[in-house]
């Protein structure tokens, strides 16, 4: 019966929880597309098609690292995910509710900022296109989940916001994802090349014929920065024991 | 359960969404005649011809041509059908595509930009499909001495450190997607500073490297010392026209033996020289329909101290007169981009100052049409004949009797394709 199933249950949970905190969600959702139309329709006329791909792959980074980091970090303060352990929800089970709601953000802030930028940039793209960049975004979105469950598992609930903050934006920023890093100097060019928002951005940049990529190499840097935080995020729940 | 539909409802409204979203442009493919019009090819001129254009290219010049059933038709009478005009010297940055674009300017030959976005560039260019924005060509980043100019923008450069290092210099360029290579010999001598340049031994290591490889070499010069330098050796061209001195014989020699060309980018000179753009480039019809605020204000800008400089304006228009005279080929480039510029508008600038300087207005024309596409090896452009491109100009007016009349500008068509113009394209900036 689906409605046994915990991670549906869970999903909903998250799904209500979104709808019941608009506060949350509204800003989290409309501060990425408001950065856009500043930065990439306003003040940077031309660079419409570049600047979706770099701003849309910042605020799904941003919903993602949020999302969990913030919220799992609070939810282990209050002794929650340590009673979901107790309960015979598995973890996959509590991790996909997390997920929907981060995958469900990416969607949005895309397809958003997509019309945005068809709208006032002169943004042209094949339907293909536009759903390769809306697919490859929210699929990239889920090595940024990891990190953020990662960080929200050891991280306490005060310290959470702020660190996030501190990673989020300096790694934004070196990966080029508000000014293109080809205007960076050498030095600085080659550190965005380690950070993988920016190989996220250049799968974008592919897709929607900006740039072209060379895709083993970007996936092989996903993959292992995920996988990093996956072991981290494994370590974090084994030590869950209410607040540390 | 009404969780489900209320998620099945935003997944469905995203998908939604982007089905809607608009694909390429997409323009009339028929078949469109233009009748009754006097025509440039690029060369010389027909009276009363009718032009066929169909699949983003010419299928037909002439003056008894039949047109098809169902082809779209245009009155060309009074009016002149050029080949779009190409600018062999701008910096293409912002909306500069699509501002040239409005002004019939449908081929951009730039002098130093980031090479980041080149293979999407070249993409574009490759096509037929309907475009908003001009065709780009591009040196990509520029060769120049380590705190030199062209450093000076922001945008880091590579240095060539040495004559031995000049080819990996220029494979990388060429790996970027660089279509030619700029060089830069600039001693800051002609603007009163002084600033690190390239030497002899560097300028004539990277033109080999770039001949080696099958491209051109192109060097920005401001003094006639430099302009010598950089012809003995073998650059393909001067993208700019110095203005130090009047030309001397001994460079007219050099010039016309070596077949170099030389772009005199005199609006730019213009803006350095103390000189205001004209009222009939930035005023009437077309510049309500087809010129931004934004560049009209980049028209009204100018040099530090180009007051200073302005006694030596008419040495420019002179120095250009001579060696026009002297046979020497000259390419129409704007450098726009730089203050007193504006992708467009200062080609035509450009176009009327090289007719002030002494060329007939047909020469002119083709100084940015036939004779860049020849220089730069352009297929299918800036011609107007059976098998180009159908980037075309419908000027309202006859240029070819007083070139000023050339940015009366009826319609642009790019790759077969009627362009929108500002107002059109709801565009309110």
């Amino acid at each position: 019966m689906i409605a046994a199933n915990p991670s549906i249950q869970l999903v909903r949970a998250q799904w209500l929880n979104l709808l019941r905190t608009p506060a949350y969600t509204l800003p989290t959702l409309l501060f990425p597309v408001m950065f856009y139309v500043f930065f990439g329709l306003m003040m940077l006329r031309g660079q419409a098609l570049w600047l979706l791909c770099t701003f849309a792959t910042f605020g799904v980074m941003g919903a993602a690292l949020f999302s969990f980091g913030v919220s799992v970090a609070t939810e282990r303060a209050q002794g929650w995910l340590l009673l979901l352990r107790a309960s015979p929800a598995p973890v996959g089970a509590v991790i996909a509710g997390k997920a929907f709601g981060a995958l469900l953000f990416a969607i949005i802030i895309v397809v958003m900022m997509s019309a945005l930028a068809a709208a006032f940039g002169d943004v042209r793209l094949e339907t293909a296109q536009w759903f390769g960049l809306a697919g490859i975004l929210s699929l990239g979105a889920i090595p940024f989940c990891l990190m953020g469950l990662a960080l929200g598992l050891w991280l306490s609930p005060n310290a959470a916001p702020a660190v996030l903050n501190l990673v989020y934006l300096p790694l934004g920023f070196l990966s080029g994802l508000w000014i293109p890093s080809t205007v960076f100097p050498g030095w600085l060019q080659s550190v965005a090349e380690w950070l993988p928002p920016y190989h996220l951005a250049a799968l974008a940049l592919d897709i929607a014929g900006a740039r072209s990529a060379d895709w083993g190499h970007s996936l092989t840097v996903l993959g292992l920065f995920g996988l990093v935080f996956a072991v981290m995020t494994a370590l974090g729940w084994r030590r869950l024991s209410g607040v540390s | 359960m009404k969780s489900l539909i209320g998620i099945s409802l935003v997944l469905l409204g995203a998908i939604a969404t982007l089905l809607l979203l608009p694909g390429p442009l997409e323009g009339h493919r028929g078949v469109t005649a233009i009748e009754g019009v006097r025509v440039f090819d690029g060369e010389r001129v027909i009276e009363d011809a009718t032009v066929l254009i169909a699949e983003g290219r010419i299928t037909g010049v002439g003056a008894d041509l039949s047109v098809p059933d169902g082809a779209e038709t245009i009155d060309g009478e009074g009016r002149t059908l050029l080949p779009g005009l190409i600018d062999a010297h701008v910096h293409a940055y912002g909306s500069a595509r699509t501002d040239a674009l409005r002004m019939g300017v449908t081929t951009l030959l730039d002098m130093f930009r980031s090479p980041a976005d080149q293979p999407m560039v070249i993409r574009q260019r490759q096509s037929l499909d309907p475009t908003n924005q001009a065709d780009l060509f591009s040196a990509g980043f520029l060769a120049t001495a380590e705190g030199g100019h062209g450093t000076q923008y922001g945008l880091p450069v590579p240095i060539p450190e040495s004559p031995e290092t000049a080819d990996e210099w220029v494979a990388q360029r060429l790996d970027e997607g660089s279509d030619y290579i700029k060089i830069i010999i600039e001693d800051g001598s002609g603007w009163g500073r002084t600033l690190p340049t390239l030497d002899a031994a560097m300028v004539e290591a990277l033109v080999e490297a770039a001949h080696e490889r099958g491209v051109l070499a192109v060097a920005h010069v401001s003094t006639q010392p430099a302009a010598k330098m950089a012809v003995r050796s073998g650059v393909d061209g001067l993208v700019h026209l110095f203005a130090d001195a009047p030309v001397d014989d001994a460079f007219i020699a050099m010039a016309r033996d070596s077949g170099v060309w030389i772009v005199p980018t005199t609006p730019v000179l213009a803006a350095s020289h103390g000189q205001s753009v004209p009222d009939w480039l930035t005023g009437g019809e077309h510049a309500e329909t087809r010129i931004s605020q934004q560049q009209r204000t980049m028209l009204s800008q100018s040099f530090p101290g180009s007051q200073m400089r302005s006694a030596r304006w008419p040495l420019v228009l002179e120095n250009v007169r001579r060696l026009h005279e002297a046979g020497v080929t000259l390419l129409a480039g704007s450098d726009a981009g730089n203050p007193g510029t504006a992708h467009g508008p200062s080609l035509h600038h450009e176009l009327a100052l090289l007719v002030e300087a002494g060329l007939t207005p047909v020469e002119a024309l083709r100084a940015a049409t036939t004779l860049p596409a020849r220089a730069f090896g352009l297929e299918g452009r800036g011609c107007l004949q059976p098998g180009c491109r159908a980037d075309l100009v419908l000027v309202d007016g006859n240029p070819l009797e007083d070139i000023r009349q050339s940015v009366r500008i009826d319609a642009v068509w790019k790759n077969g394709a009627r362009t929108e113009r500002r107002d059109e394209a709801g565009d309110a900036s």
